[in-house]
């Protein structure tokens, strides 16, 4: 009896240990996954996007954040834009979204006439909404960056 | 103890010579206006503030880079053309110009409509963007910039420095009869034809280098600080 408790627990362990984790339930380092994806050359000279001016630049409340960072290019010609944000709650990701979704398509309209391959770019880019964490990436290299922030 | 006297009265006299607002330049209030050059500007100066090298203290931007003199001029913007961003809205300029709450605004517009290209009707909306902007913001300190100059190898038939000095010629009529400040940010960017400077420029064409930017700043700061004194 001992010993097929023992087998049973044993597997038991050795079940759970094959469960890969999940970046569901994991808190995203947003200053580490953005040191990743500096790293990988991708992104030119970025500059921040200060908290004072979330409000203004892209209509969210830094109140609705738990921690933003929001990263432009330092050369305003290009697109490349990367926003990583935790909501304090998930009421507010819901406020967030819908001003990230905003933004992607405001950057769109500004480029549509006046640069068409900075248009091609945003087009490709992306929203990226899991309870209260949430991304937008603009980039030629979008596929890329959507991995580092996804733990791939 | 004559020494130390010597010096203050050294220090005293060295604190007189300064200019009375150097201490005091500030751009709180002040919200400038543009397209993809002043939108350059913006970008600039949050990159520079970053590194420890503040400038153009406290000012905010509304800046897009088509944007253009004919959507500036209109009460509500054009639905099928882009239109500056506020907070995730899109505003006309007289209401962005309200809900910042802007005391003062520099507003560079014209080139994305090849400025001097069509000339009437071109100063006939800056007419209206004068009128339209006093209007719904009275009191507002506005100062129209010229246009910046081309690249001399850039030019086409519409985009060219002689539409380019014509329309800032009109332009400058145009402010002195309306009471309305105008601010020549052309000609420190100049070389001696009158084009854009080779080193001020970032594209060969008409977007700025950071030496241009940096120029740019300069005349800016001069005559806010002229404006102070």
């Amino acid at each position: 009896m001992n010993k097929r408790l023992l087998i049973l627990m044993l597997a038991l362990l050795l079940l759970s240990g094959c469960t890969a984790p999940s970046r569901k339930t994991e808190t995203i380092d947003i200053k580490a996954v953005y040191l990743a994806m500096e790293k990988t050359g991708a992104l030119p000279d970025m500059t921040a996007v200060p908290e004072g001016m979330l409000l203004d630049f892209y209509g969210i409340d830094p109140a609705w954040c738990a921690e933003a960072l929001c990263m432009v290019s330092a050369d305003s010609l290009l697109a490349d834009e990367v926003v990583l944000i935790r909501a304090r709650d998930e009421a507010a990701a819901k406020r967030i979204l819908p001003f990230l979704e905003g933004r992607m398509q405001a950057k769109a309209e500004e480029a549509q006439n006046y640069s068409p391959e900075q248009y091609a770019i945003i087009k490709q880019g992306q929203i990226l909404s899991r309870g209260v964490e949430m991304a937008l990436i603009v980039s030629p290299q979008v596929s890329r960056l959507v991995k580092l922030y996804q733990g791939e | 103890m004559k020494r130390l006297l010597c010096f203050w009265f050294a220090c005293l006299l060295a604190a007189a010579c300064l200019p009375a607002g150097a201490e005091s330049l500030t751009f709180e209030g002040t919200v400038f206006v543009g397209d993809s050059i002043m939108q350059q500007i913006g970008r600039y100066r949050l990159e520079q503030t970053q590194r420890g090298n503040p400038i153009l203290e406290g000012a905010r931007f509304l800046a897009i880079s088509s944007y253009s003199l004919s959507q500036g001029s209109r009460v509500t913007p054009d639905e099928n053309k882009p239109a500056l961003m506020l907070r995730g809205s899109r505003v006309s300029l007289p209401e962005g110009l309200r809900i910042l709450e802007a005391k003062r605004a520099f507003v560079m517009l014209g080139m994305n409509d090849e400025a001097g290209a069509r000339l009437n009707p071109q100063l006939n909306q800056y007419r209206r963007l004068i009128e339209r902007v006093l209007n719904r913001n009275p009191g507002l300190e506005l100062v129209a910039l010229s246009v910046t100059p081309i690249a001399k190898r850039a030019q086409t038939k519409n985009l060219n420095q002689a539409n380019f000095n014509a329309f800032n010629t009109a332009l400058e009529a145009l402010c002195q009869e309306l009471g309305v400040i105008y601010l020549d940010v052309a000609t420190p960017l100049m070389d001696e034809e009158g084009f854009l400077r080779p080193e001020f420029s970032s594209d060969n064409r008409v977007h700025l280098s950071k030496e241009g930017m940096e120029a740019f700043v300069k005349t800016i700061e001069a005559f806010a600080l002229a404006s102070v004194e």
